[in-house]
């Protein structure tokens, strides 16, 4: 670098490594150019007539609120929704052009109608997965067959809470002002949190939470006295059944494989992936006799087309496909 | 214990809730193979610098908030075969500017050709970060230098601005506004040289005041 001495004020505003000092200084660079300094103290006008130049260069900022960053996230998903259907619409008939269109005013104006009254909803069919960006700009990946509310306005809320049916990971953004973040499913048991990501499983009253990072706190309705409270740590899994809980640690990984579209198993019973299977899409398997529902099996799955997933579920267990109607039933 | 058949794709990449602090790169590969969660993670982390340098080119709110859509629809559609050569950031302002260009160009065909304003900004504002005693001082100077840099050309503003403020590389400059690096170069040198030129004694004055803080 010893061409620097050469260097005029404009060589140095456009020097990378020189503009790093001015708007990104670190330990490291800083150290650089003081030392370059007290060897060139006759270049020390020229270097402060460059920092100098860039310290004023500005323009003006402009910038989206964190609620209209999830708008326009929110929009992205919509579309991305409408055109995976496009490449179908040319074999439907005109009768279901117009039910489409009515479905779609009917959606809109509900919509609008929740938009009213603050509040969203969002919902996902089976095999589908969506990533929602709450008002705060958390994360959420919704499951298939799995449906979200929320309110718009956190700001003016003491709590940022959303309510859940079926499953999703929530990635939560820690808020300055420590407000907290509420999960909350239909029966009363809710989490809650700082910022953090888990994940949150509630169908056919059994719930699931599972902790990847951070703390959270769980709270089950309790008819006598106060709520029960759980604390959890990362890798805690927590199953409540029945206003009953337990609590045991897990390779959290495992329990959020499915936003990444793979199905990972470790030591998963049949009968697990076949209620997984109705879960998420919405298929019905059966099995020849009850005791293969208890067969493990370990390993990872990807999981494009649900079709094939029970082709692929079927040779890692040895099984066999017949179809009857729209049930799949697997024998030895 | 039966084993799944093992199927070797592209090895699994984790994206947990510490994504934040991943690299571009491993956040697009992840995305690549279908990862919402580090798809939304570029998107939230490069989505205020992209519509910063939209509404500098288009005062339309409207419209780059629907090309900023546009731009994170159609990375999603074509995850698959996208190939990037060169960093993240880059690609995305050249492949949003490229949507930004076509919307303004198809706008100007539809609307009235007299309209009072430019519709094409890329302004200067001044930084002050100084003391508010300095302030008064400076909106004289803030003046002058807001006529200086109306004299400029959009491609000259253009060019300081995505150089300056948006973490590109000169090379990166140049094929975002598809010009060879050597004439990027001396576009933005020529530019320095004439806001210096109006600046000049600003910069003196302000020199010693710096100078007593600074070292």
């Amino acid at each position: 670098m010893g061409d620097y001495y050469h260097f005029s004020v404009n060589d140095f505003v456009m020097d990378e490594y020189f503009q790093a000092w001015v708007w990104k200084p670190t330990d490291e660079n800083s150290a650089f150019w003081r030392d370059w300094l007290s060897h060139h103290p006759d270049k020390a006008e020229n270097v402060e007539k460059a920092r100098e130049m860039l310290k004023k260069l500005n323009f003006p900022k402009y910038s989206l609120s964190d609620q209209e960053v999830a708008e326009v996230w929110n929009t992205i998903q919509n579309q991305e929704q409408r055109q995976e259907v496009a490449p179908h619409k040319t074999s439907l008939s005109y009768g279901w052009y117009s039910a489409a269109s009515v479905l779609f005013i009917f959606c809109a104006a509900y919509f609008f109608i929740s938009q009213k009254n603050n509040r969203v909803e969002f919902e996902t069919a089976f095999g589908e997965t969506r990533s929602i960006l709450l008002p705060d700009s958390s994360t959420v990946i919704l499951n298939a067959n799995s449906q979200i509310t929320y309110a718009t306005d956190w700001d003016n809320q003491s709590i940022r809470e959303v309510w859940l049916q079926g499953e999703a990971f929530f990635e939560v953004r820690h808020k300055q002002n420590d407000q907290p973040f509420k999960v909350t499913v239909d029966d009363g048991v809710a989490v809650e949190v700082l910022g953090t990501s888990f994940n949150v499983y509630h169908r056919t009253a059994q719930t699931k939470v599972v902790l990847n990072t951070g703390q959270i706190r769980m709270s089950l309705p309790n008819e006598k006295r106060e709520d029960v409270k759980i604390m959890m740590k990362p890798g805690d899994l927590v199953e409540v059944k029945s206003k009953k809980y337990s609590k045991r640690q897990v390779d959290a990984n495992l329990y959020i494989a499915w936003t990444q579209n793979k199905l990972i198993l470790d030591y998963t019973s049949l009968g697990q992936i076949i209620q997984m299977l109705k879960d998420n899409y919405g298929i019905e398997v059966q099995v020849e006799r009850p005791e293969l529902l208890n067969q493990t099996v370990s390993g990872s799955i990807p999981m494009p087309k649900p079709e094939s997933s029970v082709e692929q579920i079927a040779k890692a267990f040895q099984l066999t496909i017949t179809k009857q109607d729209d049930t799949y039933i697997l024998t030895e | 214990m039966l084993k799944a058949t093992p199927h070797n794709q592209s090895p699994p990449s984790k994206v947990d809730a510490s994504g934040s602090s991943l690299e571009d790169d491993t956040l697009w590969r992840s995305f690549k193979t279908g990862n919402q969660l580090a798809f939304s993670i570029l998107y939230k982390r490069h989505v205020q610098r992209l519509y910063n340098y939209g509404m500098h080119t288009s005062m339309d709110k409207e419209m780059v908030k629907d090309c900023l859509q546009d731009l994170f629809a159609r990375l999603w559609d074509k995850r698959e075969t996208l190939g990037v050569a060169g960093s993240v950031n880059y690609y995305l302002f050249k492949s949003f500017r490229r949507l930004l260009m076509n919307r303004i160009v198809a706008k100007r065909k539809f609307s009235i050709p007299f309209q009072g304003r430019p519709e094409s900004v890329f302004e200067f504002a001044p930084s002050f970060e100084q003391s508010l005693i300095e302030q008064e001082r400076m909106t004289h100077q803030y003046e002058r230098l807001r006529s200086s840099i109306q004299s400029l050309t959009k491609r000259q503003r253009e060019a300081i601005f995505l150089k300056f403020f948006n973490d590109l590389s000169y090379h990166e400059v140049a094929s975002v506004m598809e010009m060879r690096v050597d004439s990027v170069y001396n576009l933005i040198s020529k530019t320095i040289d004439i806001l210096r030129s109006k600046l000049k004694e600003i910069t003196f004055l302000a020199f010693f005041f710096l100078q007593k803080a600074d070292f």
